[in-house]
């Protein structure tokens, strides 16, 4: 796992959870692991280990992150695009069920292919773009009510 | 010919339309551009009649905007670090036993346990004995039986007998009036007490001058005056091998029935195993009503069989504390105090 695969998972579970503390823990177990995963089957591609292994750990945390909701911490020191709000993603976080927020995560921000996705939750692939289709129109609801965030 | 109708609806002009329905649910992969042509037509045509297609398609379009934005995020260098740090034994037991997710009174009982043991390996650990010497006043709590001058050894070097001292030392304790006298210490003589006890032919007893504590000379330079006390055993010199201040003194408690019988028994007792009184006041002195003080030296090898005597008697309670006075090579030092039982 190189070093855009950790930064990867720290992407993942910021977005996942929003909460720097839980994202860094979770993120810390995913990358060890990705790494057990990949010494076990060295063929593994490393955006399917990754999602393998961000899946198991987000399962494992998802009840905890629902919890603690009112009592999340960001990090001011993510720097994010000038004038993006995390606002829509918030709303979209609470609304959606949590296969949506992964995939969508795995896919549009992280941009692993979907067809590598699938693979690693041996899903067919039409199911995941349907996912991600779905959850796109929620999001879009979200952030084209406001024009001034994108 | 006649040519057999397609079971296709199909257009006017040979094509299949696309329902709103199905267009939907290719508007994602229209928006990638993953139709083939004929397709991303049709669902164009589509599009053209439906506004709330068009609407989604604007949405699905945002989002993946946003979410392109979203994914240019940095996450801040410690937080990579952190994830990335090679775990300790520490981390890698909490993670494999799951300990975050554990019931709260659990891990705060077993944190409690922990802190316990700390806790009780300290009290146990430590040398409280020496921490209350060093810090309680020890006029308070300690008994000065002898004070020895070091710097005094001369006397040693210049052929005096090395003797027990203890009475040459005042004893705070042991409440003694010094006896009235008319000499001083350079009047005292030395007799010779190796010959004494060798031969043992009886010296009338000489009642020597009590020196008051302030004015005891070293002790180096004072005598036992009776004979019984000119044992052999009490000619050793002292272990010159031992620092000055690492003697020993056997201190103890026993509680017996009847007092006044028992104590002239132990006082027999010691007598018979070689004991002898030290310090200014005789064997069994009734400190108080209820209770006798026995200091005395004693030969090591008898040590034993004194604590079975005592304890035909009660339970003798006797523990060995450190004192700066250096006792001969083979002779032990107690004090006792024998006390009236409770009834």
């Amino acid at each position: 796992m190189n070093e855009n695969d950790v930064r990867a998972i720290a992407l993942f579970f910021f977005y996942a959870l929003l909460d720097d503390q839980m994202a860094i823990e979770a993120g810390a177990r995913a990358l060890n692991l990705a790494k057990d995963k990949k010494r076990k089957r060295p063929e593994l591609a490393n955006a399917v280990a990754l999602v393998q292994s961000t899946f198991e750990i987000w399962q494992k945390e998802e009840p905890e992150a629902r919890r603690m909701s009112m009592v999340r911490s960001l990090n001011p020191g993510w720097s994010l695009p000038d004038g993006t709000d995390l606002s829509p993603w918030r709303e979209f976080h609470k609304q959606s069920d949590s296969d949506e927020i992964v995939i969508v995560i795995w896919s549009k921000i992280l941009g692993i292919p979907e067809a590598e996705i699938a693979n690693a939750l041996e899903l067919p692939e039409g199911t995941v773009r349907y996912r991600v289709g779905h959850a796109l129109r929620r999001l879009g609801e979200l952030t084209s009510s406001r024009p001034n965030i994108v | 010919m006649e040519k057999h109708p397609s079971p296709i609806p199909l257009s006017k002009y040979g094509k299949r339309e696309l329902s709103p329905f199905a267009a939907g649910e290719l508007l994602y992969d229209y928006h990638l551009e993953k139709l083939d042509s004929e397709r991303a037509e049709s669902v164009r045509d589509v599009l053209g009649k439906h506004a709330h297609l068009k609407r989604d398609l604007a949405r699905i379009q945002s989002a993946d905007l946003y979410l392109s934005l979203l994914g240019k995020a940095r996450p801040p260098a410690d937080t990579v670090e952190k994830i990335d740090e090679p775990d300790t034994y520490l981390s890698v037991l909490l993670k494999k036993t799951n300990y975050e997710r554990w019931p709260l009174t659990i891990r705060w009982g077993i944190e409690a346990a922990v802190v316990l043991c700390v806790f009780l390996v300290v009290l146990i650990v430590m040398p409280w004995n020496q921490l209350l010497n060093m810090g309680l006043s020890p006029q308070g709590r300690e008994i000065i039986l002898a004070e020895m001058d070091h710097g005094s050894r001369n006397a040693f070097d210049d052929g005096l007998t090395p003797m027990f001292s203890d009475e040459s030392a005042g004893f705070e304790d042991e409440g003694v009036k010094p006896l009235p006298t008319s000499t001083t210490t350079a009047d005292v003589v030395v007799p010779s007490i190796p010959a004494v006890a060798t031969t043992g032919v009886t010296i009338p007893q000489v009642q020597l001058p009590v020196v008051p504590p302030a004015k005891t000379p070293p002790p180096a330079a004072t005598v036992v005056s009776s004979a019984k006390e000119a044992k052999p055993v009490a000619e050793v010199p002292a272990d010159t091998s031992k620092k000055p201040g690492e003697g020993a003194l056997y201190r103890g408690i026993l509680k017996v029935t009847n007092l006044d019988a028992t104590g002239l028994k132990i006082i027999e007792k010691i007598e018979e195993l070689g004991g002898r009184k030290a310090g200014q006041v005789e064997l069994g002195w009734k400190k108080t009503a209820t209770s006798s003080y026995f200091h005395f030296t004693m030969p090591q090898a008898k040590y034993d069989e004194l604590i079975s005597f005592l304890a035909a008697y009660g339970s003798p309670r006797i523990q060995k504390e450190k004192h700066p006075r250096v006792m001969p090579e083979g002779i032990v030092r107690l004090i006792i105090e024998v006390e009236e039982a409770e009834k």
